[in-house]
This record gives structure tokens, C-alpha cells and sequence, in this order.
């Protein structure tokens, strides 16, 4: 066996460069149309670039492929929820679950005030079931569903539905990183953390909210491809609307409650819903089979598997109701899992080759005051959503690299876990392959790149958390003397 | 944004300045070993 060397700063800056060099270039080159491919092919290439070097400093090849393999099947939990998500629209979709949740919010919601109402509301949802992944999925597809009906934009809807689902995920307690931030930290308690959260969210999210009722009042509505009226009619010459068609979003929650394992909560509801379909939608199953002359029996089964596989495609005569609700499947997401596959092969390279401790190694020598040291955190998160392209990475390799240097400087280890999550939880899906930000483009349609600048509480949480750091306002600090036994504490762990 | 022209040649911008920045940190005195112009000129004997 080869002995290895320790990587170099040059070692592990060579794989970084050659990430950044193709990336600025394939985005240059395609634009948003990146992520179909391009960009996919930017992380591999990187990635073979950053397992040369990691040959180069005596890894075996065979060591190199079990850490790509072995940072993709951390992403297998995700890739399993992703396409349970494909398959749940598919057959929402087909069973007109997201056609009545459609008909009933454009006749509630005002344009004026759509965005508003999608943040507040997905934050709400978002809190309730703990995950963003969900929230978006499930309500902020219906709620895209809407905006063309309203005549208000789709790219500045997704980003009202992304800030609201990652507020309730941020201080949701049922949130996976709401509670594995503050557990890797030390010190602090989950609900310690989600109170300290606080003083950066309030702000954040009180200008999200004031800039989607300004954009709001100031949208153009003149755009409206359909009338709500001339809308709402074809939904339900197409569909049958009512309380009926709503059955698997209460099947999805009660799983939830119950704590059925995320895919199979929602593969089986997407199973339960095309078997549902057959039953209250028959017209639009026998539609979209388009078998003339064969049993309801066989059309309501060939019906689920195709809008589970392929996605479900609406022939209703009338264009604009055809394309909001011609989507879904699973193999519509097989984009979106490529992309995670890029990605993770790459950061498991980076890190098994010690490229990623090299490169943050400068940084936490750097940070000498409080408010850098709360910059270097964020530029930390950020840098590993962007170079690890998962949330889990830029969350927890912060969490237990920095928390000795937080009571050092006297600041509360609350401190640590709320600049963790405001900036590696909430910045995640303004990445295109971070799996946060292919999720949501999977799932809503949108390109991350074009709906990025519209998610404003995700990039105004990690500003607002520096601006607190570097002025001291809103930052928690703790006795010199208590900095000493807690770090004492934290080398005892 | 992303499909502005402005936009395309900022990137590329940023490309080539990690190519450039790359290579003169590769040179330099952290660099690779003996390829620094410094170190190669305290080699140089008096």
C-alpha cells in the first residue's frame, strides 16, 4: 500500500480552480440551460481532475472510486425522495389533487398579493412538516400552478415558495438540521437555537416578506395568459374539482405525523393517488391512456404507472390548462439526480483527499475578531454548498470545525449554530447542483439560476448574519472565564 | 441575467483571472518547490 502525502495548498487548489474556471464557462457558454447537461459535465470533469491530484499524492485509484461511490450513496436517501416526488405530481396531477388546490387559491388569492400569501403560507407549511423538500414539492407546485392563471411570475412565485419553505425549515424543531446543527455545535439546545435564530430571521424574513408585496402591488397583470373565470370553467370541464380530490394531501400528512420513512410516505401516496385517479377522475385517466376500446380496470392501471413513470400529460383542448398541469414523473427527475451524482462524486474526492480541511485550514487561522470570524463561517457555508454541493457538508463540517474557535473569542456556541444555518442551510438552494437547488428545479420547473435572485430570504439571512457579526448587534457573548471551561468542555467530547 | 452578454464576459473574466491567479500563486514562493523565481534566485551563487 502507497503512503499518502498531505495535500499542498496548490494540491487543493488546482481541482477548486478547474471547478470554477469550467463552471463560469459552461454557464457563459449555455446560460440557464446549464443544468441540462453542461453542468453535469463541468463537475465530472472536475472531479477526474481532483482524483488525479489526489493520485498524485499516493491514493490508490481504487480508494479514490470507493469515495465517489461512497459520497453519492450518501445521497441516495434524497435521489429516493426525489424521484417519490416525480411520480407524487405525476399522479397529484392525473387525480386533479393540484387542479382543485389551483381552482380553490386562484379564486382566494389576489395577484397583488400572491407572493406574499406563497411565502407566508409555504413558511407556515414549511414549519408544520419540517422540511422545505416537502413544502415545495407538494404546495409550492400548486401554488406555481397559479401564477400563470393570475398572470403573475412564475420565476418570482418559485422564489416567494423557496424563501417561505426554508424559513419554516430553519426553525421548524421537526427540521433534520434545525436539529443536527445545534447537537454538532455543543452547547446549545435545539430550542436555544431555533430562539437565537431569531434575531437574524425576523429581519430577513420581514424584508422578504415587505419586497413580495412591493413586487406584488407593482406586478403587471395585463399578462394574464387565461382569465381566472375562463380558468376556473375549463378546470372543471377537465376535472372534478372538490374536497374528495384533496384525500391524498391528508394521506400524505397523516404519514408524516405518523413517521412513515419520507419515500415511502410519498411513493405510496403517489400509488394511492393514480388508484384514486380511476375512480374520480375516469375521463382524463381514459384521456391520457388514449386506448380507445380498452377496460376502465386496465386504463386506471396502465393510467398510474405512466403518469408515475413518465409524468401525467393533459389533452384538454385548451393550451395553457394542457402545459400547468402536463408534469411529473420520474423520469423527469433523472436530470436533477445527475446533476447530485457530479456533484457528490466530486466533494467526496475533495475530501477524502483532505483537499477541503486544506482549504478551510487559512481560513480559521484567519479569523482573529468576532465579526470575522462570523464572515469566515458564512464564506465556509457558502464555499462548500458550492464546492460540496450538499447542505449536509456546508452544515456539519462547519459545525465541528469552528466550535472551538467560537468560545475563544467569547461569543455563545448559539452563535455558531445560527451562523451555520443562516448561511450553509439557507444558501443551498441557490446553488443549480447543490441537491438543494436541483431539487427545486426539479420540482418546480424553474431554473435555480432563474429563480435565485427572486429567493430573497436566502441570500438576505446570510448578509444580514455577517452585517450583525461585524457591528456586534444581536450577538451573543459569553464570560472570558465560561469561553474557558466550555472550551475545555468542547476538548473533552 | 445570466443570459446577458455583460453577464457571459464577467465570467469569463473570472475564469481566466483563476487560471492566472492559479499559476502565479504555482510560481511563487508557496508554489511548486523549485519553481519559485525567489528560491531560484537564492540558489544562485555569490
Amino acid at each position: 500500500m502507497t503512503e499518502t502525502r498531505a495535500p499542498s495548498l496548490l494540491d487543493a487548489l488546482i481541482p477548486m480552480v478547474t471547478l470554477v474556471v469550467l463552471l463560469c464557462l459552461t454557464i457563459a457558454l449555455f446560460g440557464t440551460d446549464a443544468t441540462g447537461g453542461p453542468l453535469q459535465v463541468a463537475l465530472f470533469a472536475s472531479a477526474l481532475v481532483a482524483g488525479g491530484v489526489a493520485y498524485k499524492n499516493g491514493h490508490e485509484s481504487s480508494a479514490i472510486r470507493d469515495a465517489a461511490i461512497g459520497g453519492v450513496s450518501s445521497a441516495m436517501g434524497a435521489i429516493y425522495i426525489l424521484l417519490g416526488v416525480g411520480a407524487l405530481i405525476g399522479t397529484w396531477n392525473m387525480a386533479g389533487t393540484i387542479p382543485t388546490v389551483v381552482a380553490y387559491g386562484i379564486e382566494l388569492l389576489q395577484p397583488a398579493i400572491f407572493y406574499l400569501c406563497v411565502a407566508i403560507i409555504c413558511a407556515a407549511v414549511g414549519m408544520v412538516t419540517g422540511s422545505s423538500w416537502t413544502t415545495a414539492g407538494t404546495l409550492g407546485v400548486a401554488f406555481l400552478g397559479m401564477a400563470p392563471i393570475l398572470g403573475v411570475s412564475t420565476t418570482i412565485a418559485a422564489g416567494a415558495v423557496i424563501s417561505g419553505a426554508y424559513v419554516g425549515d430553519k426553525m421548524s424543531p421537526l427540521s433534520e438540521t434545525t436539529v443536527l446543527v445545534p447537537g454538532l455545535v455543543g452547547g446549545v439546545t435545539t430550542n436555544e437555537h431555533i430562539k437565537g435564530m431569531l434575531a437574524t430571521v425576523i429581519p430577513s424574513f420581514g424584508i422578504t416578506l415587505v419586497l413580495f408585496l412591493i413586487l406584488g402591488l407593482t406586478t403587471d397583470v395585463k399578462g394574464s395568459a387565461i382569465d381566472t373565470d375562463v380558468a376556473r370553467a375549463a378546470l372543471d370541464s377537465v376535472f372534478h374539482i372538490g374536497p374528495i380530490t384533496l384525500l391524498p394531501i391528508v394521506v400524505l400528512v397523516v404519514a408524516a405525523v405518523k413517521k412513515v420513512p419520507p419515500f415511502l410516505s410519498i411513493f405510496g401516496t403517489a400509488v394511492f393517488t393514480g388508484v384514486l385517479a380511476s375512480f374520480i377522475q375516469p375521463d382524463v385517466v381514459k384521456d391520457f391512456v388514449d386506448k380507445p376500446g380498452q377496460g376502465a380496470v386496465v386504463n386506471g392501471i396502465e393510467g398510474v404507472y405512466k403518469a408515475m413513470a413518465n409524468g401525467f400529460v393533459l389533452h384538454s383542448g385548451n393550451q395553457t390548462i394542457d402545459d400547468l398541469f402536463s408534469r411529473g414523473g420520474m423520469s423527469g427527475m433523472l436530470t436533477t439526480v445527475w446533476l447530485i451524482l457530479g456533484a457528490l462524486s466530486f466533494a467526496a474526492i475533495m475530501e477524502q483527499a483532505g483537499f477541503l480541511d486544506r482549504l478551510i485550514a487559512p481560513l480559521v487561522a484567519s479569523a482573529k475578531t468576532e465579526g470575522r470570524l462570523i464572515a469566515t463561517v458564512a464564506a465556509t457555508c457558502i464555499g462548500l454548498n458550492i464546492v460540496a454541493g450538499d447542505q449536509y457538508v456546508a452544515d456539519v463540517l462547519p459545525s465541528r470545525v469552528y466550535r472551538q474557535q467560537f468560545p475563544r473569542h467569547g461569543l455563545a456556541p448559539r452563535m455558531l449554530s445560527r451562523t451555520v444555518e443562516d448561511t450553509g442551510t439557507v444558501t443551498s438552494a441557490l446553488i443549480p447542483w447543490n441537491s438543494c437547488g436541483a431539487y427545486m428545479t426539479g420540482v418546480l420547473g424553474v431554473s435555480t439560476l432563474k429563480y435565485a435572485p427572486w429567493a430573497f430570504f436566502n441570500y438576505l439571512t446570510p448578509l444580514i448574519a455577517v452585517i450583525f457579526g461585524f457591528t456586534g448587534f444581536r450577538v451573543d457573548r459569553i464570560e472570558p472565564q465560561l469561553a474557558d471551561d466550555l472550551d475545555e468542555e468542547l476538548h473533552g467530547h | 441575467v445570466l443570459d446577458n452578454a455583460v453577464v457571459r464576459w464577467v465570467l469569463v473574466a473570472v475564469a481566466v483571472l483563476a487560471i492566472v491567479g492559479l499559476i502565479a500563486y504555482a510560481r511563487g514562493p508557496h508554489g511548486i518547490p523549485g519553481r519559485s523565481p525567489d528560491k531560484q534566485h537564492e540558489t544562485v551563487p555569490a
